[in-house]
């Protein structure tokens, strides 16, 4: 218990429990109460605090789990929908796969041409609506990463040691997101 | 044939590398390879452009969006505060 400080938590990491929330839910409101909750889970849990990440890490986490409940009580059909999709590394649903073939896009899945007017408008919020909601799709573990390469800004190195995956998987993960992404963007935004 | 498998890549592959780029420096042959595919292939020319513009829209959105800004009210932080201290009480005195 004296390895924490919880008469401190809303000063030092609210502010910042609260953005990491907004990057996945859109809702201020439920953002708060998750934060809330977080810092309750927190004290109930205290003993379970052995020191060995960051108090703020640690409260990082039960947030984080918080957030992935959220889903599952938002709609449970899209959490399966995209745990389906996670086995799917072998991007067959992208590209073509036969002997002869040199792994050239399916007919369907080929990116069309994004006028420059669509692209100038990728700075508007009605786009990052769009952009947002593609990248709460992703299945849980590709999010996490995109999460912690952009917003914690953490290098591919400590992700793969957080996350227990090697490098060459962490690849694989990183282009399936982005042919996703963009699939997504392209029907949900230019079409 | 040969020849040319050798020196081309697949539409898989000019994907790959385009992600890669976006992270870190290419070998020159990746690189070479990359640009020869994109130069005769046009999806994979708008795919290289639109998975940039993506990625600097998910940095423009992190630093430009409200979500930066936004903070928590101070109402918000006294009753945060008040239900901890509430249920830091509650578990000391169990």
């Amino acid at each position: 218990m004296n390895l924490l400080q919880p008469a401190k938590w809303v000063e030092l990491y609210g502010d910042y429990l609260l953005k990491f929330a907004l990057f996945r839910l859109n809702d201020v409101a439920l953002c708060e109460d998750l934060v809330q909750e977080t810092f309750l889970a927190g004290l109930k849990a205290s003993e379970n605090f052995k020191g060995e990440s960051s108090e703020k890490t640690w409260l990082t986490n039960i947030l984080k789990n918080k957030i992935i409940d959220e889903y599952r009580k938002k709609s449970r059909s899209k959490i399966t929908e995209t745990e389906t999709q996670q086995e799917e590394t072998d991007f067959s649903d992208f590209f073509e796969k036969n002997e002869n073939d040199y792994g050239h896009w399916q007919t369907e899945q080929k990116p069309i041409a994004w006028e420059k007017s669509i692209l100038d408008k990728m700075v508007t919020q009605e786009y990052y609506q769009v952009l947002k909601r593609c990248m709460s799709k992703l299945p849980e573990l590709q999010f996490n990463l995109i999460q912690e390469k952009f917003f914690i800004e953490n290098d591919p190195k400590n992700i793969c040691k957080k996350y227990n995956i090697t490098q060459s998987n962490y690849w694989v993960m990183i282009h399936r997101v982005h042919i996703v992404l963009r699939k997504c963007i392209e029907i949900n935004w230019v079409k | 044939m040969k020849i040319v498998r050798f020196i081309s890549i697949s539409c898989k592959e000019s994907t790959q590398l385009s992600t890669k780029k976006l992270e870190q420096k290419l070998s020159w042959k990746e690189a070479i390879l990359l640009q020869c595919h994109v130069f005769i292939c046009t999806p994979c020319r708008y795919f290289q452009q639109q998975v940039n513009a993506i990625h600097t829209s998910i940095r423009n959105m992190i630093s430009n969006d409200k979500i930066l800004n936004t903070k928590l009210s101070e109402e918000k932080k006294i009753d945060m505060q008040a239900a901890l201290t509430k249920a830091q009480s509650e578990i000391q005195t169990n």
